[in-house]
C-alpha cells in the first residue's frame, strides 16, 4: 500500500521559490500497476523521488507498507530503499565494465546477503529476464534491451514489494521497449509486487491498472481502469 | 555492506583504472623508497658504529687521560701562555700542548677503588716490517688487548699473545709473501725499530694469528698494526722513546674496571677517576658521540623522505577526488539502491588504502632490490670492510608499509567523504 497525503514540494526560497508538487494525495493498492503521466516539468519525477525515498516532501506525508517515510532516520531510509524498493532507470545505470553477475550482485552486497545465498538469487533473477546465458558477460557488451533487462534483474533480485520504473523505455526503440514493458507486467504478476511507471507514453499508460496524471505540480486525475 | 564486499569492489575499481592506480602508487613509492633507504642506511650506520666500538674499544674499560681537552671537556687549546707543568707535551707540529700520564699517574689510577688494572697499548711506530723474501713495509706495534673483539681468520689467541709472537692483519699476507692466512701461521716476520739517536734494532716475531682487516679505525691505522705481547710492546716502546720526552709517558691508558660490564659500576669508577683529577670516557660515551652524528644525519634524510610523502599525500587526495567525480553516477546509483554513507565512505577509503599498500610495496621492494645490488659496491667505496651500508629489517619494512597505508587512508578520507555525501538525485540526473 502506497499512500500520499497532501504532499507539497517547494524548491528554493521565498521570492524565487518553485512549487514542484502542490497538495498531491492518492493511494495505490498492493499489486497494482500504476502509470504516472504528464509533460516534462509536471512534477512526475519529483513525485517518484519522494515515493522512492530519495527526496523529502516539504509538507505532507508518504506512507509505504505501513512506514511513514518522514519518520525514518537516514540509515533506516537506506535500509528501506535497499529492502523494499526496486529501481529501473531510463538510462539503465549499469556498470559496463562489470559482468552481469556483478551488476545484479550489488543490491545483495548492500543488504549483506550471505555470499553462499547470492548465486541462487542472481541466477533466478537473470532467468526471469532471460539473461541467464549472459551471466559472465560484461554488461557493456549487451544490447540496449538486454541492458534494461539486466537493470530489471538488479531491481527484482532482492524481491522488493515495490518496483519504480522511470521512463524505462525512453532509451529503447518501440519493439524492444514493448518487450521490456511486457517483462515488467509479467513480473508484476509472478512476483506480486506493485509497479509504478513514470512515463509520457500514452499507450503504455493505458496498459496500467491506474493512471495518475500530473500537470504543473498538481494531480489532475487519478483513474482506475476496469481491467486487471 | 560487508567488509569483504567493500574490499572486493574497491579492488575491482582499482583494476579498472589501472593506469591511474599505478601512477598514484608510483608517486607514493618514491616516498616509500626514500624512507626505506633512510631506515636501512641508519641501521647500517648503527651496526657499523657498534662494530667500530667493539673492534676498537673495550666496553668494560675506561679510557683515561690527564688532559680533559682530549675528550672535549675544556682545556687543550692554548689561547694564552700556561704555567709550565712537568706533564705537558707537544702534540704534532702546531705546538698544541697536552698533559700526559706518567708512571706515578698510572700507579695512582691502578690503586683507585673499582679499577682492576691499567692496560697500556704501548702503541708506537716501527721503522718497517719485512720477511726474507719481501719488500719492507711500514707498521705500527701495539699490545694485544683481549678485551677487544678480534675477527681471526687463521690461528687464535687465548687471552695473551706469547712473547716473541705477533698477530697480523690480513693486509700483510700478500705484501709480505706469506701465502694464505693458514700458511702464514708459524712463519716469521722481522720488525726493525729505530731510536732518535739512530740506533736500530731488529727483532723476529712468529705469526700466531691473522685478523681480518678491522672494519675501521678509531685509534691509528689499524690496517697496519701488529699486535704483540704487552712485554714486547713495552720494550719496543721504551726502546724507541728512550731519551725522548715520551719515555714512560702516555697520552691514554685503559683502566679495566671490576665488573665493568655493569654500567653502574663503570660509571661509578669513571666518577672516581675524574675526582682523582683525570679525564675518563667509556666506550658507551664514544658511541654516544658517533650515535648522535648518525641520528642527525638520519633525521635530515628522514625529513626529505617525509617531504616526498607529503607530495604523494596530495597526489592520492587528487586522484581520489577525480575518481569520485568520474564515478558520480555509480555512487548515485549505489546510494539510490540503499547503500549507506558509511559503506560509500568505506569503499573509497579502502581504495586509497589499497593504493597505499601497492605504493609502499613497490617503494620498499624497489629500495631493497636496488639497495642489495649496490650494497657491496657502496660499502667498498666507503671502506666499510665487512659491514654493509644498507641493512634492511623485515619488521621495519612491514611497519613502513603499514604507516604508508595509514597515510593514504587519511588522504582518502576527504574525497571519500564527498562521495558519501553525494545527493543521489543530483548524481543520477541524466542530462
Amino acid at each position: 500500500m502506497v499512500e500520499l497525503k497532501s504532499v507539497h514540494k517547494v524548491y528554493g526560497k521565498k521570492p524565487n521559490e518553485f512549487v514542484a508538487l502542490n497538495d498531491v494525495s492518492f493511494s495505490i493498492a498492493d499489486g497494482k500497476t500504476v502509470a504516472i503521466v504528464g509533460k516534462s516539468g509536471s512534477g512526475k519525477s519529483t513525485l517518484m523521488h519522494i515515493i522512492g525515498g530519495l527526496d523529502h516532501p516539504s509538507a505532507g506525508e508518504v506512507e509505504i507498507n505501513g512506514k511513514v517515510l518522514s519518520q525514518l532516520k537516514r540509515t533506516e531510509m537506506d535500509k528501506f530503499r535497499a529492502n523494499d524498493l526496486g529501481f529501473v532507470f531510463q538510462s539503465f545505470f549499469i556498470e559496463g565494465n562489470q559482468s552481469c553477475y556483478q551488476n545484479v550482485a550489488l543490491p545483495l552486497e548492500i543488504t549483506e546477503v550471505p555470499v553462499r545465498n547470492r548465486r541462487a538469487m542472481i541466477t533466478a533473477a537473470l532467468e526471469q529476464v532471460e539473461l541467464l546465458d549472459k551471466i559472465d558477460v560484461k554488461a557493456k557488451n549487451l544490447s540496449g534491451g538486454q541492458k534494461q533487462r539486466l537493470a530489471i534483474a538488479r531491481a527484482i533480485v532482492s524481491k522488493p514489494k515495490l518496483i519504480m520504473a522511470d521512463e524505462p523505455t525512453g532509451n529503447l526503440d518501440s519493439a524492444t521497449g514493448d518487450k521490456v514493458i511486457d517483462l515488467l507486467f509479467e513480473l508484476n504478476k509472478t512476483l506480486n509486487c506493485t509497479l509504478i511507471i513514470v512515463t509520457h507514453d500514452e499507450d503504455l499508460a493505458a496498459r496500467c491498472s491506474q493512471q495518475i496524471t500530473m500537470k504543473d505540480g498538481q494531480m489532475v486525475s487519478s483513474t482506475e481502469a476496469n481491467k486487471s | 555492506m560487508k567488509v569483504i564486499d567493500t574490499f572486493k569492489r574497491s579492488g575491482r575499481n582499482l583494476r579498472q583504472a589501472k593506469t591511474r592506480t599505478i601512477l598514484t602508487a608510483l608517486a607514493l613509492a618514491v616516498g616509500g623508497f626514500t624512507l626505506t633507504l633512510t631506515l636501512a642506511a641508519a641501521n647500517g650506520a648503527k651496526a657499523y658504529s657498534n662494530r667500530l666500538i667493539a673492534t676498537n674499544l673495550d666496553s668494560s674499560s675506561l679510557i683515561v687521560t690527564k688532559d680533559k681537552g682530549l675528550f672535549g671537556q675544556g682545556g687543550g687549546v692554548n689561547t694564552k701562555p700556561q704555567e709550565y707543568d712537568d706533564s705537558l707535551t707537544s702534540l704534532g707540529s702546531r705546538g698544541v700542548l697536552v698533559k700526559e700520564l706518567n708512571q706515578a699517574d698510572i700507579d695512582k689510577i691502578a690503586k683507585l677503588p673499582g679499577v682492576e688494572s691499567v692496560f697500556q697499548t704501548y702503541a708506537t711506530n716501527a721503522q718497517y716490517v719485512t720477511t726474507a723474501n719481501s719488500k719492507k713495509y711500514t707498521a705500527s706495534i701495539q699490545a694485544y688487548n683481549n678485551k677487544i673483539s678480534h675477527d681471526f681468520i687463521a690461528g687464535t689467541v687465548s687471552t695473551v699473545v706469547p712473547d716473541g709472537s705477533v698477530v697480523i692483519p690480513d693486509s700483510y699476507l700478500s705484501l709480505l709473501n706469506l701465502g694464505s692466512a693458514n700458511q702464514a701461521i708459524g712463519k716469521t716476520v722481522t720488525v726493525k725499530t729505530q731510536q732518535v739517536t739512530g740506533t736500530t734494532k731488529s727483532q723476529d716475531f712468529k705469526i700466531v694469528a691473522v685478523l681480518t682487516t678491522p672494519s675501521t679505525l678509531i685509534s691509528g691505522d689499524v690496517g697496519s698494526t701488529l699486535l704483540t705481547s704487552t712485554t714486547d710492546a713495552r720494550n719496543i716502546y721504551n726502546f724507541i722513546n728512550s731519551g725522548t720526552i715520551n719515555a714512560n709517558r702516555f697520552l691514554f691508558v685503559s683502566a679495566r674496571v671490576v665488573n665493568g660490564n655493569n654500567a653502574q659500576k663503570l660509571n661509578a669508577t669513571k666518577a672516581t677517576i675524574i675526582n682523582a683529577g683525570y679525564a675518563a670516557e667509556s666506550a658507551a660515551d664514544t658511541q654516544a658521540v658517533i650515535g648522535q652524528i648518525i641520528n642527525v644525519l638520519q633525521i635530515i634524510i628522514l625529513v626529505f623522505g617525509l617531504i616526498t610523502l607529503i607530495a604523494s599525500f596530495f597526489g592520492v587526495v587528487n586522484t581520489q577526488y577525480i575518481s569520485v567525480l568520474e564515478r558520480t553516477r555509480e555512487i548515485g546509483l549505489m546510494k539510490a539502491l540503499g547503500m549507506g554513507r558509511r559503506s560509500v565512505l568505506g569503499l573509497f577509503v579502502i581504495e586509497a588504502t589499497w593504493i597505499g599498500f601497492f605504493g609502499a610495496l613497490i617503494g620498499a621492494l624497489g629500495a631493497v632490490i636496488i639497495g642489495l645490488s649496490i650494497n657491496p659496491w657502496i660499502s667498498h667505496k666507503l671502506n666499510f670492510g665487512s659491514d654493509s651500508l644498507l641493512v634492511f629489517k623485515p619488521s621495519q619494512l612491514v611497519g613502513l608499509i603499514i604507516f604508508l597505508m595509514i597515510v593514504t587512508t587519511i588522504a582518502g578520507l576527504l574525497p571519500a567523504r564527498s562521495a558519501a555525501r553525494l545527493d543521489p538525485i543530483e548524481a543520477l540526473r541524466t542530462e
